[in-house]
């Protein structure tokens, strides 16, 4: 579904990342993981179209979106959840999750979209009408996803969803995204936290410092020594 | 003496509702597009010689020509954002505020200076059949197209708000503003936003300009003027607060009132400038800004 | 500067230097020299501050005035011009130590529309308090030659090029230089980012004082407000620009454009350079930032590839 393939991004003159490919295939959860600056968000926002890469191509769903511009490639069904989680703090929960239907495609299927949202994150029915800037960090991620999925999406990347965030709420958002990814859409989360990530995710790519160093099905990856010892303390 | 005084609060109030409506465009496009608009003063001044041209040569009355005037400046600012200003909106922040400063006083002096070519240096005045009529209330003396001023900048501000607050594409703007990013994520169109944007502040310019070519003259030269006294009001109200806007303008313009009362007639600008030195040098972020 | 670059300000220097002397020099062409001279020191100056030290002053008519009018007031009052001519400088490197601890607090985009206000204001008072002009008497009249004048400006001209080519050698303009390029990174390394900023504001504002007071010795009559009016800040930004904004020659060579244009082109076009220019400006602004030296360069590096 998404094909990124081989990759080099440059902020001006520094170079961060290295011919990265990458792979996400339909109705599959992948998952990146690397330390904090190993260019997991660089190259998330080099896919979302926020960046263009120097060189190599990316396609989705067969077509090449290397230069396309952000909203068309949303439009696609393409959707990014950003690390800085990306809720409008001065518009109300419901204008947030309006504002997400916002292509016409979406529009249409606005109000089932949001019952959908509605049922998996039965806390954002509750504060409808807040302001979003008064929402917990967890409450937000929510938002987010919620919002995110407004946008009818056949990919969703999620970047870091358990930042900043106490480990029942991750427990909690994990169990959403393996909730949508049985309804068929695939996921691409990027994580620190290799422990979570890699026990949901069917494969996985492990990126330090702007290349890719390893990728493997997620539950090989668990076992491995070096995997183990660099990110899970063992 | 209260009557000379309520008269000169309420001439304060008249002007002041203009230069609220002058400052509102440049404070859309700053709060969205974070750029500071300095030829917002030369979309006044055309805005205003489309009223003279329309009225000179039609006989089109001043105010229904703000039905002209809206989308001409429109399609103007439009092509301005799309000629010049894309260019550097996606610069980051510290060149983007250059570039679009010196872009916009590069326009500034360019159309200035076609404005004294194609129409003279000569300052026009506007002078329907109702110029002089005013109303009466309580030894108060209100001018008939004063007052209409302060009706139109009431509405477009209101106008403003409803676009903003119940549109889509109005809340598409206040999501760009506060993060484009963001918005793009949400499948917005930032480009086409900024478009809007831009072409809404321009139409605002010219609104203003139908109203100060009507109210007092013009020329080649308000101009920059116009957009040192929009600069004032917009820094007054805090840069990206659009409620404030109206409100900083009418306490301008009745401080700079009851200046030239008290102090004489040629300190009236001097007022208005020192005052702006002050809150800079005080409080940057306006008296209706949010603290940082 | 290479030697040939050398070479050719140094023909440049004795022909302006004996210009005045020789047999065709007239009035009209003493008079578009001083011109340009003034123009000249106006845009250097202002890329002291704006080029080197990367603050965007908008106000910069404000110090042309204050020496304009010390130096026209002291003169006329009977004080040698030597001293009247340096006060003026002085005054408005004054002005700018007094200004500077509030303006230079503030970024950006505020500095720019701060400054402004700052010589709208000073515009605004000069005019209610000296509305009228400014006539030379009796006696200064009868004695008024050219000649000197233009040594003056010229003289003035070589004294803002020297201290602009100084800073470009010197610890404190390389200094500058690098809280133009990154404010917090200079810090960084010590450098003490305020008082950088407030030597070129003050620098910038000596010279462009005595540039006024070159201006107050050569006019015959002229409005005291003149002087301050924006005008004076906008034609040397322009001319920085399109000339090459932070380099040496740049000013220099857009001032002489700039000059060309304006007095020795223009017939009946009264206004349209002010439209060219702007025009040029903003192309400046959008594809060559670096200006004319910019292009020069461009060119230069294309014909030697292409050797």
């Amino acid at each position: 579904m998404l094909h990124i393939s081989r990759i080099d991004v440059a902020y001006g003159d520094l170079q961060v990342l290295w011919d990265v490919s990458l792979e996400v295939g339909p109705k599959s959860v992948v998952a990146m993981v690397g330390p904090n600056g190993a260019g997991k968000t660089t190259t998330l926002r080099a896919v979302m179209g926020l960046l263009r890469p120097a060189q190599g191509r990316i396609t989705f769903m067969g077509q090449d979106i290397t230069q396309t511009p952000t909203h068309e490639i949303v439009n696609m069904g393409l959707c990014l959840v950003p690390e800085w989680r990306g809720t409008f703090s001065t518009l109300t929960v419901l204008e947030n999750l309006e504002l997400g239907a916002f292509p016409k495609a979406a529009r249409a299927k606005k109000t089932e979209s949001m019952q959908r949202v509605f049922e998996i994150f039965p806390i954002l029915a509750e504060r409808q009408s807040q302001r979003a800037g008064t929402l917990s960090g967890g409450q937000r991620q929510m938002l987010a996803i919620g919002r995110a999925l407004m946008l009818q999406p056949k990919l969703l990347i999620l970047d870091e969803p358990s930042l900043g965030l106490a480990p029942l709420i991750v427990d909690d958002i994990f169990k959403v995204i393996k909730q949508i990814s049985t309804e068929g859409i695939s996921i691409l989360v990027v994580e620190q936290n290799v422990n979570m990530a890699l026990e949901i995710a069917q494969y996985a790519y492990v990126i330090e410092t702007g290349r890719i160093v390893q990728h493997d099905t997620g539950a090989k990856l668990l076992t491995d020594e070096r995997v183990r010892s660099a990110y899970m303390g063992i | 003496m209260f009557e000379i005084i309520a008269q000169n609060i309420v001439s304060g109030i008249m002007v002041g509702a203009l230069y609220g409506l002058a400052a509102l465009g440049l404070s859309l496009v700053f709060g969205v597009l974070k750029i500071l608009n300095v030829a917002h003063g030369e979309l006044i001044m055309l805005g205003g010689y489309t009223t003279f041209w329309l009225f000179n040569l039609y006989g089109l009355d001043p105010f229904v020509s703000l039905l002209v005037v809206l989308p001409t400046i429109f399609v103007v600012g439009w092509l301005l954002h799309q000629g010049l200003f894309s260019r550097v909106v996606q610069l980051d922040e510290e060149n983007r505020i250059k570039n679009s400063l010196l872009i916009g006083f590069g326009l500034t002096l360019v159309l200035q200076n076609l404005a004294i070519q194609l129409w003279t240096a000569d300052e026009r005045s506007v002078t329907p059949a109702y110029a002089t009529a005013a109303l009466e209330l309580g030894g108060v003396r209100l001018p008939v197209i004063r007052l209409a001023g302060l009706i139109i900048a009431f509405l477009a501000v209101a106008g403003l708000e409803l676009f903003l607050n119940r549109s889509y594409w109005g809340k598409a703007v206040r999501a760009t503003a506060e993060d484009w990013q963001t918005a793009a994520l949400t499948g917005i169109n930032i480009k086409t936003t900024y478009l809007l944007t831009f072409g809404l502040g321009a139409s605002l310019a010219g609104i203003a300009g139908t109203l100060v070519t009507v109210s007092f003259s013009i020329s080649p030269f308000i101009g920059l003027q116009w957009t040192l006294k929009a600069l004032i009001v917009v820094v007054l109200a805090g840069l990206g607060s659009i409620g404030g806007v109206l409100a900083a303008g009418i306490l301008l313009g009745v401080t700079e009132s009851l200046s030239a009362y008290y102090w004489g007639g040629e300190y009236r600008e001097l007022v208005g400038l020192i005052i702006f030195l002050i809150v800079l040098s005080v409080r940057p972020q306006g008296l209706f800004g949010a603290s940082e | 500067m290479k030697y040939g670059g050398w070479l050719i300000a140094g023909v440049l220097l004795a022909a302006l230097l004996v210009t005045p002397q020789l047999p065709f020099s007239n009035n009209k062409i003493l008079t578009i020299l001083i011109q340009l001279f003034i123009v000249a020191a106006m845009a250097s100056s202002w890329n002291i501050l704006a080029g080197f030290a990367g603050q965007v002053n908008l106000g910069h008519a404000a110090f042309f005035g204050l020496g304009a009018l010390t130096t026209r007031l002291m003169w006329l009052d009977g004080y040698p011009l030597a001293l009247s001519f340096v006060a003026g400088g002085l005054v408005a490197a004054l002005f700018a130590l007094a200004i500077g601890f509030p303006a230079l607090r503030l970024r950006g985009i505020y500095f720019a529309i701060g400054t402004l206000a700052l010589a709208e204001a000073l515009n605004e008072t000069v005019s209610n308090i000296l509305p009228g002009n400014s006539a030379l008497p009796g006696p200064q009249l009868v004695s008024y030659e050219l000649p000197s004048r233009y040594y003056l400006a010229l003289g003035v001209v070589l004294v803002v090029v020297a201290v602009a080519y100084w800073l470009t050698q010197a610890r404190l303009g390389l200094g500058m230089m690098s809280v133009r390029e990154n404010e917090a990174a200079a810090q960084a390394i010590g450098i003490n980012a305020f008082r950088h900023k407030l030597w070129a504001f003050i620098i910038s504002a000596f010279l462009a004082g005595i540039t006024g007071s070159a201006f107050a010795y050569f006019h015959v009559s002229y409005y005291y407000q003149h002087t301050f009016t924006p005008l004076w800040t906008f034609d040397a930004v322009l001319v920085t620009f399109v000339g090459g904004v932070g380099t040496v020659a740049g000013p220099i060579l857009g001032a002489i454009f700039f000059v060309v244009i304006r007095d020795v082109l223009a017939t009946n076009l009264t206004n349209f350079h002010q439209v060219i220019f702007g025009v040029l400006f903003i192309l400046v602004v959008l594809i060559l930032p670096g200006g004319f030296l910019e292009l020069w360069d461009r060119l230069r590096v294309r014909m030697t590839n292409s050797k």
